[in-house]
């Protein structure tokens, strides 16, 4: 990935300022910027860093501090209540000509009542934050994709973690040999990516640790548990299924059982049946109860005759002289209907007559003796009369008495004959009902049909008995039938468990074969990486270092600690001159690049500052070389970019410029001129 | 700059001898750190399940 050009726009000294990086000749791939200090190098870096990451990490110079990204003139021209924009624009591009476009834009806004004269002037308000823009124009394809999280590519192309390893700032370079061995072992793992080992061997042990609390819901078990659970169920599951079996088989006995009692029972029901359905128990008490009923019919047709006869006895004398009732009734009834009896006048009614002399039909009689002589008579025959009368009606009476139960008698005779006939009747049919039960049963054997009927109870009670138990038996089945699903749940769930601890296993088991590879290539690599690292900065160091034969070895331990071996056998780095260090620094960093995991261009800012001339002139031959492949731009001072370095050099540099830069009352201006 | 995983451990990986499917799983899981690190809101622990269930079907144990 190279960068096709950088366009700035009021970004600090950058008024408007376009770079090209790209040459046609594909095999240069150095740039050279040459500027005096302060023109503008640091902050070319730091438009790029601001472009990508939003920062300007790279430190500012002390004329920049506390002032806005925006070109100071540019803002001291600016009127009260407009707005400016700060721009910087790249284009980058891979090998398969793939491009990447990015643009960052911050607007600043001059406040109102400003007079844009005074200490005032610089005062801006950042007005608008436009987040990173990028376009992505695929290899083959015609058409810009807008890209939705640029950050995130950005971040593929070029982490900010570790961009100052492609962005140098050679004036810090050789302090990154007094930070801690930590720091560069950390930033060589990310730049070889072995950080992406380190932390896949790290997650993945996390995972393998996981593996069965995820799955299986609790930590590792020991698949002898799980084996044993399945056996241990197996087992209980063939007990149940035996116990099923034979209370299945008890279960068809009984059945059995019960068929032959019920045959029994339909046996001797049908000897029974053939036996006209007689039931000697039955019939026996029904003969009982007829001839318990025969009993008290007759005992009580004997009381009815009785009680009939002693009502005749009674009756009979009448009876015999009813003739003569009847016709002394009559006689009576006669005399009687013929006024005869009793008299028919009142003797106090003859006395009153007498005593007021004057008759009933009016005539007086108190003169007339005769009258009163015959009335005197009727009183005087009138009380024989009357004895007499009354005495016949007395006898009337009687007779009238005898004569009416003489009739009730034979009322009376005629009920007890109904009854008596209905009692006999009753009697006879039972007579006959007994004679024939008793037919019936002397036709059978009494006994026989007994022991029968005994036989057939004794079946059915069996019968019942055991479709009572056959009941139980099923329910018993039921229950373990019940018992034998529920342990074959288990067990499936157990032999799931158990299936799925194996599978388990089986990923265990390929984590940690992928874990002990995983370790294995990071190990390798680190050792390969250091090694390559170290050979390569001893290689670079010893090539470019001016006292060929003062230092002879350059190590590196696993921490990344560098030592540099002086003839005499002692370590020597404490030693280093300043340009040494940085040569070193710059070996070392030229070595990192080329086991370097990342495609990313490099940018060297004063790559020769404090380096004398001959290792100058060697640096210019070899970093080249050193960095082949990789597009290199050098951010250099005139006098580090001599007429022998910009020779060297010549062959592989691209595009040169020259930063013009003009001071300012504040900030200045720099304008890119291209030379070459 | 780096859209991939530095060759340098992919060529060692394939240099281990060990199955194919252990390979392809350390590859894919470098990819998942990569995405990662460059900021991939990604949950690893899911991802990884994925690649394990995916390349140890396959993987024969020794």
């Amino acid at each position: 990935m190279k960068i096709e050009y950088i366009k700035l726009k009021n970004f600090r000294q950058y008024v408007d300022e376009t770079i090209n990086f790209l040459s046609e000749d594909e095999n240069r791939n150095f740039i050279v910027i040459v500027a005096p200090n302060g023109a503008g190098k640091t902050n070319l870096v730091n438009a790029i860093t601001w472009c990508l990451y939003g920062k300007e990490l790279h430190q500012l110079k002390e004329k920049y501090l506390g002032l806005p990204l925006i070109n100071t003139t540019v803002l001291k021209n600016m009127k009260p209540g407009t707005t400016v924009n700060v721009e910087v624009e790249m284009m980058m591009v891979d090998e398969n000509n793939g491009k990447i476009f990015l643009k960052r834009t911050q607007g600043f806004r001059k406040p109102e009542g400003q007079s844009g004269q005074g200490k005032n002037d610089n005062d801006v308000i950042p007005a608008m934050d436009q987040p990173l823009t990028m376009l992505r124009l695929n290899p083959g394809q015609k058409d810009w994709i807008l890209v939705q999280d640029p950050s995130y590519i950005v971040n593929r192309l070029i982490p900010q973690s570790i961009e100052e390893y492609f962005f140098f700032d050679c004036e810090r370079l050789d302090k990154y040999f007094e930070e801690a061995a930590g720091e560069i072992r950390d930033a060589v793992f990310k730049i070889s990516q072995l950080q992406l080992l380190e932390n896949a061997i790290v997650h993945l042990d996390r995972k393998k640790e996981s593996l069965f609390k995820e799955e299986l819901g609790n930590k590792r078990r020991d698949a002898k548990d799980i084996e044993d659970r399945v056996r241990g169920l197996t087992e209980q599951l063939d007990e149940m299924k035996k116990i099923k079996d034979r209370e299945e088989k008890a279960l068809a006995n009984l059945e059995m059982e019960k068929e032959e009692a019920e045959q029994e029972e339909r046996k001797y029901s049908k000897l029974l049946e053939s036996h006209e359905n007689i039931n000697v128990q039955e019939l026996e008490k029904r003969r009982n109860s007829v001839n318990a009923e025969l009993e008290t019919d007759k005992k009580k047709l004997r009381e009815l005759e009785k009680e009939r006869l002693n009502m005749l006895v009674k009756i009979m004398p009448t009876m015999l002289i009813k003739t003569a009732i009847d016709k002394t009734s009559g006689f009576i009834a006669k005399k009687m209907d013929a006024g005869e009896i009793p008299p028919d006048f009142s003797e106090k009614f003859i006395e009153k007559i007498l005593e007021t002399g004057r008759c009933i039909c009016g005539a007086d009689i108190s003169n007339s003796d005769e009258a009163k002589k015959k009335l005197e008579a009727l009183i005087k025959g009138h009380d024989k009369l009357s004895n007499w009368s009354n005495e016949l009606l007395n006898l009337y009476h009687d007779l009238e008495i005898v004569s009416k139960e003489i009739d009730h008698f034979k009322e009376k005779e005629v009920i007890y004959d109904d009854q008596i006939r209905e009692i006999e009747e009753r009697i006879r049919r039972n007579t006959i009902t007994v004679n024939e039960i008793s037919d019936k049963l002397d036709k059978s054997s009494i006994e026989q049909i007994r022991d029968w009927n005994n036989k057939l109870q004794e079946w059915r009670k069996i019968k019942d008995k055991l479709s009572e138990d056959i009941g139980w038996k099923k329910a018993q089945i039921d229950q373990i039938r019940a018992q034998i699903s529920k342990l074959e749940k288990l067990r499936s769930d157990a032999i799931t468990t158990h299936e799925k601890y194996k599978e388990l296993k089986h990923y265990d088991a390929f984590c940690e074969e992928c874990l002990r590879i995983a370790k294995k290539v990071k190990d390798e690599i680190m050792r390969d990486v250091k090694n390559e690292i170290e050979k390569k900065t001893k290689e670079q160091f010893l090539e470019l270092i001016w006292k060929e034969k003062t230092y002879t070895d350059v190590k590196i331990d696993d921490n990344y600690k560098i030592s540099v071996i002086h003839e005499s056998g002692m370590e020597a780095i404490g030693t280093l001159s300043a340009g040494e260090r940085q040569v070193l620094a710059l070996s070392f960093m030229a070595a990192l690049n080329s086991v370097s995991g990342f495609d990313a261009p490099i940018i060297i800012d004063t790559p020769l500052g404090r380096i004398s001339r001959e290792p100058k002139i060697n640096i210019a031959k070899n970093l080249p070389n050193y960095l082949k492949g990789k597009q290199v731009t050098l951010l250099v001072t005139e006098e580090e970019y001599t007429h022998e370095v910009r020779e060297k050099l010549r062959p592989s540099v691209a595009k040169e410029y020259k930063i013009e830069f003009k001071e300012q009352e504040v900030g200045g201006l720099a304008k890119v001129v291209e030379i070459r | 700059m780096s859209e991939t995983i530095n060759r340098r451990i992919l060529e060692k990986i394939e240099e281990m001898e060990c199955s194919r499917e252990i390979k392809q799983f350390l590859k894919e899981i470098l990819l998942i750190e990569l995405r990662i690190f460059e900021g991939g809101s990604i949950r690893y622990s899911d991802e990884y399940s994925k690649a394990i269930k995916k390349y140890a079907v396959n993987y024969k144990e020794v």
